[in-house]
């Protein structure tokens, strides 16, 4: 690996925190990204990116921190940003900071390379990659109504290596790719915009025939979303019944669930007098929610940033709040196992407990024929009525019943509870699948797993984007059953449109 | 000086394979910065641990006699100008047309960005740093708030662009930002290129605790509330979501903006008459001031729409020579654009009056969700505050539906000038629907 050559400056920097009596987390970060966009069927823009550098945190003895990042990585600069986060964790020390001595108790668990079979940036020519970005472009671009497209195709080789004083020193890789549609269609005079995506760990994931189905899919499907809805009547806001795409029922795993069991997050909803509420019914019998690294996934980590392995970790069984996302330094006080869930995008930054990819899951999944990850409103319509929560079976024949499917992204407030969710495009399935506006979701965190009723088909967790906890960007994914089903209820609002 | 070697290196046409750079540009930073927190009254800790950085690093594009381009980030391993960076530059280039040639020497602004306490601060003792935000918290606690956040973020550094044409610019520059909060109930920042005064620090206490005091607690909004103050933070937000998406050259040209080609030729109106949409780089010790951009446009102060008329779109060089116009210059940071009116601003508290019933809204969740074409926005102000009888009063958790588009272009909004804000915030006493949440 290439954060292999880092070994002096690993040895620098190490000898330098014992010098000074200090305890040392040295993140050695080696990123290279290849971003290529594609407008109107040329290649618009090419653009390399390399970061590389590293981030100490040092702890004294007392448990004050300091922490310092470079992008020098010789040894001799290493040595000096311990030696400037030690100064400055005992000049606040000094004035009463907040202790913590968690790094006093860690094992030497050695050193280690974590194997990760994956086509490294140069490896994959800038002509490979612009071959299979145009293939996909231009498929886009056949679509009907001939949509103005934008293509961008991120390939991101990404390494890390973790050393701590006490004789850890792992060397791990977060490789990632993206490739995304942005369409746009005129529509009496307005533009019509739609957005579908693949993703994966490497160009492999942007260029396999399935893949390249799945995105023609998932695009067709977008488009004729927005088609659907640009001009259709809002929907008043309310509380009604909704079924969630996986997409949609991602962003609600992590805006509403996931981050309000951050160990870091001591106030959520989830927390009583600075610890997770273990134990307390947070959701509908059967529901659970699973937090955890998938090899080959967007936002697969399976080492902490400070060298932990990290693994599944159920944070809600059959509806009860069973774990949380505890990083070396807040797990004891949230009274949770230390799972090994911090992660940082940059050396530059202090790592916090993040979700890697997050999933509802519900028992029992309710059968559904067709794609899971682009159902389109017939076929919901159908999975639904089937199972008996549609139609005169479902005994709210003419009821407002909503199908919402694409997600443009979310927000939550951990501390108070809040959250916001943004769907691409709506369809009234109690009202024969009349398209309605776009709406926003909005509701109470801490209590919106409670309504959750069915999940319908498979799971597909490959909903990416990017986290942006504390103003700080890193992958995530996740997902759910093709369908989540929730019942109406005072915690979840659909907030309509103008 | 910074990014010698890199313009001998360049400037001797280098070759590789078949092969030689023809044209090139670069933009070259280095900074150092400290950050000292305080979280819940305690300052440091595991994740707040006071933070010290260093960085080199840029940008540079490279124009070969091929026809091809590389664009790729300068960073220190880049900067040994070796054989192989030149190999890995040239395996990164791809044909791209280019309408536009690089910068040619030009004259840039003289701008204030540079304060040499902010600069001692992130190079000497951080005991002036940390002195800071134990102050500042201790300030917050006497009066009489609880679990007080403060921040403080500085940096100082040089900056220099260049490009073959000749064009060539290095400056120094220092940012200052100082946050804080408490109860997690409200914030307030100062963010310039500036230390604040004491008087100004002093003020930034004394609005939180007050502001914490009333919010505290939590209350309905009045009943038949339709009138909503924007904080100016929001207007930012509101206008770099709507605006600075639609107002995006390459947007217009290829038909993914709300806005068309035809309406910038007929500089179609597109707000109120008395509406102005700047972007101004050169105010005194503004994040967005800088005497030109990476690309090596100069500074200064562009109307994007004038007198509710749309006068250009937010062009780069490429863009501005597809399109036949002349490129704007580059906020570096806020306020990246700026709304004014030629009618007089009201007070803050002559806007409170003005309302009557409604409620103040610091923050919307999920702003950059909202479909910025269209200017629908369905979000909840959490946190907002109710305005009762023309005076502050709780904190309140409102829904809020409106259209951006909308709300400018009618007579039911006026400007409003905050205290310790240079952009305006925004009365709308109609146009927006108001729901508890």
């Amino acid at each position: 690996m290439r954060v292999a050559r880092f070994d002096a400056a690993v040895a620098a920097g190490l000898d330098a925190a014992r010098r000074q009596r200090l305890f040392a987390i040295l993140r050695f970060q080696d990123r290279r990204e290849r971003r290529l966009l594609a407008a109107d069927g040329a290649v618009d823009r090419a653009v390399s990116t390399t970061s590389v550098g590293v981030g100490v945190h040092a702890l004294t003895t007392d448990g004050w921190a300091g922490f310092a990042s470079t992008d020098d990585c010789a040894p001799s600069a290493v040595a000096r940003a311990v030696e400037r986060a030690g100064a400055l964790a005992r000049a606040a020390g000094v004035r009463g900071a907040l202790a913590n001595r968690a790094v006093f108790g860690l094992p030497d668990e050695g050193s280690r390379t974590v194997p990760h079979d994956y086509a490294r940036l140069h490896d994959v020519s800038i002509q490979h990659q612009t071959d299979a970005l145009l293939a996909a472009h231009e498929a886009a671009r056949a679509l009907p109504d001939a949509p103005s497209v934008r293509t961008t195709h991120v390939l991101v080789d990404e390494q890390w290596r973790v050393a701590r004083s006490d004789g850890t020193d792992v060397s791990f890789a977060t490789p990632r790719a993206r490739a995304r549609h942005a369409l746009t269609v005129r529509r009496a005079a307005r533009p019509v915009s739609a957005s579908a995506s693949i993703s994966g760990a490497d160009v492999s994931a942007l260029a396999a025939t399935d893949r390249l189905a799945a995105l023609d899919r998932r695009t067709r499907h977008a488009l004729r979303g927005a088609l659907d809805t640009h001009d259709a009547p809002s929907i008043a806001p309310g509380s009604y019944r909704v079924a969630l795409d996986y997409a949609l029922a991602k962003g609600l795993a992590h805006e509403a669930i996931g981050h309000l069991c951050e160990s870091d997050v001591d106030t959520s909803p989830f927390f009583r007098d600075g610890r997770l509420a273990l134990g307390d019914e947070i959701g509908a019998f059967g529901v659970s929610v699973i937090d955890g690294p998938v090899r080959g996934d967007y936002a697969f980590q399976d080492v902490s940033a400070n060298g932990m392995a990290r693994g599944n970790v159920a944070l809600v069984e059959r509806g009860v709040l069973v774990g949380g996302l505890a990083d070396l330094f807040s797990a004891e006080a949230a009274g949770i196992p230390l799972s090994g869930a911090c992660r940082a995008g940059s050396f530059r930054e202090r790592p916090v407990p993040r979700m890697t990819n997050v999933r509802i899951v519900v028992a029992g999944a309710l059968p559904l024929a067709g794609s899971a990850d682009a159902v389109e409103p017939e076929d919901a319509a159908d999975a639904l009525r089937r199972a008996g929560l549609l139609g005169r079976d479902g005994g709210e024949d003419g009821a407002p019943f909503l199908y919402l499917t694409g997600y443009r992204g979310g927000q939550a407030d951990p501390r108070r509870g809040d959250f916001v969710l943004s769907a691409a495009a709506a369809y009234d399935l109690g009202d024969g699948g009349a398209p309605r506006r776009a709406p926003t979701l909005s509701g109470l965190a801490g209590r919106v797993l409670r309504a959750v009723r069915a999940g319908v088909g498979p799971l597909q967790l490959d909903a990416a984007g990017s986290c942006g906890k504390d103003g700080r960007a890193v992958s995530s994914s996740g997902g759910s059953h093709a369908l989540l089903v929730l019942d109406a209820g005072p915690d979840l609002i659909v907030g309509g449109a103008p | 000086m910074l990014g010698d070697a890199l313009v001998a290196f360049l400037s001797s046409r280098r070759a590789h394979d078949d092969a030689r750079i023809d044209a090139w540009r670069f933009e070259l930073a280095t900074a150092d910065r400290v950050r000292i927190g305080m979280r819940g009254g305690e300052l440091g800790g595991p994740y707040g641990a006071p933070s010290a950085a260093s960085r080199l690093g840029g940008s540079v594009e490279l124009r070969w006699s091929d026809g091809r381009t590389t664009r790729a980030t300068l960073t220190r391993e880049s900067l040994g100008c070796s054989p192989t960076q030149m190999a890995a530059w040239r395996a990164e280039a791809i044909e791209v047309e280019h309408r536009a040639t690089v910068a040619p020497p030009a004259e840039c602004p003289i701008v204030q960005m540079y304060d040499a306490r902010v600069a001692e601060a992130v190079h000497g003792s951080p005991d002036r740093l940390l002195d800071l935000v134990s102050g500042l918290g201790a300030g917050l606690l006497a009066l009489g708030t609880e679990r007080p956040d403060v921040a403080v973020v500085a940096g100082a550094g040089r900056r220099r662009v260049v490009t073959s044409a000749g064009f060539d610019l290095a400056w120094e520059e220092t940012t200052f930002g100082l946050d804080a909060s408490a109860e997690d109930l409200y914030a307030a920042s100062f963010a310039t290129r500036r230390h604040p005064s004491d008087g100004e620090i002093e003020q930034l206490a004394d609005d939180v605790a007050e502001t914490v005091r009333l919010l505290r607690r939590a209350e309905s909004p009045p009943i038949g509330a339709s009138g909503v103050l924007f904080d100016p933070t929001v207007v930012d937000a509101l206008l770099a979501r709507f605006f600075a998406t639609n107002l995006n050259g390459r947007s217009i040209e290829r038909g993914a903006s709300r806005f068309s080609p035809d309406d910038v030729a007929r500089q179609a109106v597109v707000m109120r008459p008395d509406l102005y949409l700047t972007i101004d780089t050169t105010l005194p010790f503004e994040l967005a001031t800088s005497p030109c951009s990476g690309e090596g446009v100069p500074g200064g102060r562009v109307a994007l729409v004038a007198g509710g008329r749309l006068m250009t779109p937010i062009l780069n060089c490429e863009q501005a020579a597809r399109m036949g116009l002349a490129p704007t210059p580059v906020a570096r940071g806020r306020p990246s654009l700026i709304l004014a009116s030629s009618a007089p601003p009201l007070d803050r508290d002559a806007a409170l009056a003005q309302l009557h019933d409604g409620v103040l809204v610091r923050g919307l969740m999920g702003l950059h969700t909202q479909p910025a074409r269209r200017g629908d926005v369905a979000s909840v102000a959490a946190g907002a505050q109710v305005v009762r009888g023309g005076r502050l009063a709780g904190r309140t958790d409102v829904l809020l539906r409106f259209n951006v588009f909308d709300l400018l272009g009618s007579e039911g909004t006026a400007p409003v000038r905050f205290p310790a804000s240079i952009t305006p915030g925004r009365l709308a006493e109609t146009g927006v629907e108001v729901r508890s949440a």
